[in-house]
């Protein structure tokens, strides 16, 4: 008679839909205003040369057996575009992807008592490892990220193979001495919790590749006037700094040369007479104000990441209109926000216009026509293309799924 | 000290070792060589090659890894430099202070590399074992057309392909977009950033050199063709001795590259048959069949073998295209080729010219020997005409086709055949026998009278007699009344070489078609004997040695539509060109037609052809079913084609292809 084999996985495949979520406001009663511009005034001195966008996608690939828990892998992928002298984007060796497979595994060992699951949980990770390896790739745990180098890692390797373990917050959280659960036992049973758990890491992990991704290109064009335009926040040091090994110098350096674009403000100043007058802002326009960066501005979302003190500096915003239709009243929908660094004094009048000068050309996606840069919609457009498609992670899965029969 | 470019250039020109290599490995000739050198220098005088020869040592360097020929050339170029003691006022090192980057050289090199893009495999575009497609890289300085010849990379091996469609694309989803997006359409806004446009193309397969007939997987690198590697595409399946000239195509450096058909699929008897369609006045058909016959009688010269001797005749059809074929205003070749070459408009033509007689085609010396024959009641030896027993002797379809088709019904044909019996004597003339008739008619009391046995109706042969009148009097040029025998073109006489050109023009359009066949059968006839080794064979009264006679002929006729018109119905000279082409391959009897629209040809002439020739054709004839051959992409360059284009299909060529051929010599005026 045949013996019943105990599969780790079931597989149950699809991608996991990444809602749209409504654009809201979170007030910030802290921050200050530095002072209205018009930017139209200013000399056209910054000019950007690169563009930042990320991606990702995030598959559940099947339950782990005893308890359900889902099972995810993230495709993500972090671009760069350059734009040389003939006005052309092209894609840079500063891009860089990579797939995910997360599972809170130190949660489910410890919930798990079968010692024939308990070994297929270790074969599992180990068969990733070979598969990783067999086609080119590298494979590393996330809290590997910090041992193997950071963004020196980063900058050797571009098929990597990172194994998450959400059991703990933070990416580094097995190297470090503060292991704070995020999954405990009752919660491998919860699949939404699992999932948003899963959801968050892969962001921040994707927020790790693009900042990675944006200091190379920085560090490559030191000679250069130019700036790179970030779809987004820039990351605070604290956040990146460990899993990347930097140095407080080197994201200075970095950040310097980076506007963050966020084209949805989702934090915007308290004070109502403030709102409305950021509403009335007329084309040329802009105000500036220095606050903390929120977490809500780069994740969509409320973590179920660590969150550290902010400690940083205070950074600026700019607020403007970005793209106008003529003849028209301005749409509350083309006020975007640009988030700057502290640094040696911020031209805050020339990086404005800079920024307004990317409303031409207009996206071709017609629902971004208020607020994106065209430059980002093909940053991202590459990132996108460069996640491993459908077919790729479902015969992983596939393989994996065999490989423990 | 400044760069001294123009000794350069002298230096370059002249350098044994550089022309021997242009020559052998990139099949440059002269004028060739003189522009390659030019562009070269031009890119060096502009930093698109390094001027410092240390720079340029490390280009040569980059270059090697992708294109070592082009490699191999700069190598000899930087080594003529060196031996200069002061290196024609060129740098060797780069200014203190500055050094050598990296990305700029390579950037410089992948330009003279030739790679322009990659195999794209996709839904949308499959790959099959003969067509793929690809895509270009932006570079406003890289452009394919319909027609033009790329390589893929395969590893060892490669594939050579003809570029028949070429699009522009954008992820622009329509005009609105675009029209806003331009600044709500403001035509003057600069752009901060370029929408990328991206150029894919279709081609098919030409030559393959590892002869795999598989579908590409992989997205293999495309670069520019190079002319040595076009030449083996086209004429690697074609053995050296049974290569004929039919064209040139040019690569993508601008070399010329001869195209060469297989002698056995032109002329027979592997195949046979050639069409040549395209509109009047634009698409060059009389040139290239000169061209053609040129080449083709050059070859057969060269040859010099008795299997594959060749002749050639001619129909002038209309004005004086033929006539004047030896009317050069060139001593020769050579002081052809160098007036022609001084002229910018006509160099193409006379770099083909050079190539062409370094093939050992002679144009001058072919077309200075063509005896010319005009129809004319005379006994000059270059007039001709025919006496009832010369079209007789020919065949009834011969005297048959001098009547209207829509006169022969069957009484006439009896009749006709009946008259063949009786009157194929030797002795009596058109006057006698028109003669004859009447009276017959005069004497009889009754409805009918026997001839040659066969009773035919009075008024039948009242019709022929009415008929026949009036074929005289509108034939006057080509027809003795009066005389059995007239002085018929001696076909008999051609040989190996020969070139005869009979002009038909001032004939009605019925002379024409008696002319045409008469010469049509004499040569099946003839060549028939030939194959089969029959030493001599009995035209008429007379017996004809076939010892000299050609073992091929070729007869280039304009116009052929009017001999062979589509549709259902049968005319004697259809039916018998029909019977002569259908048979023509097996005999080394090959027409090359030529025609306005190929769809008014007869089906079955254009389906025993091995080789067609499309010149500039509107859209609408396009649309019919007998340029299917052509694909869609290359359909719509052959509306653009320009005269001395045209694109070619033939039997040992895997694809159609766009071939040019040089003007002829004696119209360069025009």
């Amino acid at each position: 008679m045949n013996k019943v084999r105990k599969p780790l996985i079931s597989p149950d495949f699809y991608v996991e839909e990444v809602k749209l979520r409504p654009s809201y406001e979170k007030f910030d009663s802290e921050c200050s205003e530095i002072g209205k511009y018009n930017f139209f005034q200013y000399s056209t001195t910054v000019k950007f040369s690169g563009f930042l966008d990320g991606s990702m996608r995030l598959y559940k690939i099947g339950n782990a057996y005893g308890t359900g828990t889902p099972l995810y892998v993230a495709s993500i992928s972090s671009v760069v575009l350059y734009r040389g002298k003939d006005r052309l984007l092209r894609n840079t060796k500063y891009s860089r992807k990579a797939n995910i497979v997360i599972f809170p595994k130190e949660c489910y060992l410890n919930t798990i008592s079968d010692r024939e699951i308990k070994q297929k949980t270790e074969e599992f990770i180990l068969n990733i490892k070979k598969m990783a390896e067999r086609t080119g790739g590298i494979f590393i745990h996330e809290y590997e990220l910090n041992k193997y180098g950071g963004v020196k890692f980063l900058e050797k390797y571009n098929n990597i193979w990172i194994f998450s373990d959400t059991t703990y917050e933070g990416v580094t959280a097995l190297d470090s001495s503060s292991q704070k659960a995020l999954i405990r036992q009752e919660d491998l049973f919860n699949p939404v919790r699992v999932k948003n758990a899963a959801r968050a890491r892969a962001r921040f992990i994707m927020n790790l590749f693009e900042f990675s991704s944006a200091y190379l290109f920085v560090i490559d064009h030191r000679e250069s006037k130019n700036s790179l335009l970030v779809d987004g926040l820039i990351p605070r040091f604290s956040r990146i700094s460990n899993a990347l090994c930097l140095k407080r110098s080197e994201y200075k350096k970095c950040v310097s040369r980076m506007v963050g674009f966020i084209k949805t403000p989702r934090v915007i100043p308290k004070d109502l007479d403030e709102l409305k007058s950021l509403f009335t802002l007329k084309e040329g326009e802009c105000k500036v104000y220095k606050g903390k960066p929120k977490d809500l501005e780069v994740y969509d979302e409320e973590l179920l990441e660590a969150k550290e003190e902010i400690t940083d500096d205070e950074d600026y915003f700019i607020f403007l209109r970005f793209r106008n239709i003529p003849y028209f009243e301005s749409s509350s929908q083309s006020l975007v926000k640009i988030h700057l660094k502290p640094g040696e004094e911020r031209a805050f009048g020339d990086i404005a216009l800079a920024v307004y000068n990317e409303r031409l050309p207009f996206p071709n996606d017609k629902s971004r026509f208020f607020n994106e840069p065209f430059a980002i919609e093909e940053a991202e457009k590459v990132a996108q293309a460069s996640l491993a498609s459908e077919e790729e992670i479902r015969g992983f899965m596939l393989s994996l799924v065999y490989s423990l029969w | 000290m400044l760069p001294r470019w123009d000794d350069l250039r002298k230096r370059l020109e002249t350098s044994k070792e550089i022309r021997d290599f242009l020559k052998k490995k990139l099949k440059m000739h002269t004028s060739e060589i003189r522009d390659e050198i030019s562009k070269i220098i031009r890119l060096m005088q502009n930093d698109r090659i390094p001027k410092y020869l240390d720079k340029l040592e490390r280009y040569i360097q980059e270059l090697e890894l992708k294109n070592p020929t082009r490699a191999d050339l700069f190598k000899l170029i930087l080594e003529v430099i060196k031996n200069e003691e002061d290196k024609f006022g060129l740098p060797e090192h780069l200014p203190a202070g500055e050094s050598i980057d990296e990305e700029e050289i390579k950037e410089r090199a992948e330009e003279q590399s030739g790679i322009i893009g990659r195999v794209v495999i996709s839904k949308t575009t499959p790959a099959t074992p003969y067509t793929f497609s690809f895509w270009i890289k932006y570079d406003n300085e890289c452009h394919l057309q319909p027609g033009d010849m790329v390589k893929v990379r395969l590893g060892k091996d490669k594939c050579v392909a003809v570029v028949e469609k070429v699009e522009a694309v954008s992820d622009i989803p329509d005009p609105i977009t675009a029209y806003y997006s331009w600044s709500y359409g403001e035509p003057t806004q600069e752009m901060p950033t370029a929408k990328p446009i991206i150029r894919k193309c279709d081609a098919r397969v030409v030559f393959r050199s590892d002869q795999k007939h598989v579908p590409f997987i992989e997205p293999h690198e495309v670069y520019l063709s190079e002319a040595d590697e076009i030449e083996e595409a086209l004429n690697s399946q074609i053995e050296e001795k049974h290569r004929v000239l039919i064209g040139f195509t040019r690569d993508a450096f601008g070399t010329m590259v001869p195209v060469f058909g297989d002698f056995r699929y032109l002329f027979g008897y592997r195949a046979g048959h050639i069409n040549i369609s395209g509109k009047s006045g634009v698409a060059g058909k009389t040139s290239y069949a000169l061209f053609l016959i040129a080449s083709a009688l050059s070859t057969a010269k060269k040859l010099g073998s008795e299997s594959y001797s060749l002749a050639c005749i001619a129909f002038n059809v209309k004005e004086r295209d033929l006539l004047t074929v030896k009317d050069f205003p060139y001593r020769d070749m050579k002081e052809a080729i160098e007036l022609l070459s001084k002229e910018s408009e006509l160099e193409l033509d006379a770099r083909m010219w050079e190539k062409a007689y370094d093939l050992g085609i002679d144009p001058i010396e072919i077309f200075s020997n063509a005896e010319i024959f005009q129809p004319g009641v005379s006994a000059e030896p270059t007039k001709y005409h025919f006496g009832l027993q010369d079209i007789l002797n020919a065949g009834v379809d011969v005297f048959m086709c001098m009547f209207n088709p829509e006169d022969i019904d069957d009484k006439m044909e009896s009749l006709i055949y009946s008259i063949e019996v009786v009157y194929r004597d030797g002795k009596t003339t058109f006057d006698q026998l028109i003669n004859d008739l009447t009276i017959q008619i005069n004497r009889s009391q009754r409805q009918h009278i026997s001839i040659g046995g066969v009773p035919h109706h009075v008024s039948t042969i009242g019709k022929f007699l009415n008929r026949l009148n009036k074929i005289l009097r509108s034939l006057s040029n080509c027809i003795t009344r009066s005389q059995p025998k007239g002085h018929p073109i001696e076909i008999e006489k051609l040989e190996d070489g020969d070139l005869y050109i009979i002009d038909i023009k001032p004939l009605a359009d019925n002379g024409k078609r008696m002319v045409f066949l008469y010469i049509m059968k004499r040569l099946d006839e003839m060549l028939e004997a030939k194959k089969e080794g029959v030493p001599s064979i009995r035209i008429g009264s007379t017996e004809v040695d076939l010892e000299l006679f050609p073992s091929r002929v070729a007869v280039f006729v304009d116009e052929l539509n009017k001999f062979a018109p589509s549709g259902r119905s049968k005319s004697p000279i259809k039916s018998s060109i029909i019977d002569i082409v259908a048979r023509g391959r097996s005999i080394g009897l090959t027409l090359i037609g030529a025609e306005q629209l190929a769809s008014q040809l007869d089906e079955e002439i254009l389906v025993n052809t091995s080789t067609y020739l499309v010149g500039k054709q509107e859209n609408v004839e396009l649309t019919n079913k007998f340029y299917k051959w052509i694909s869609e992409g290359l359909k719509d360059r052959v509306f653009y084609l320009q005269p001395g284009e045209l694109v070619l299909s033939h039997e040992r060529h895997a694809a159609p292809i766009v071939i040019r051929f040089p003007r002829p010599l004696h119209r360069v005026e025009e």
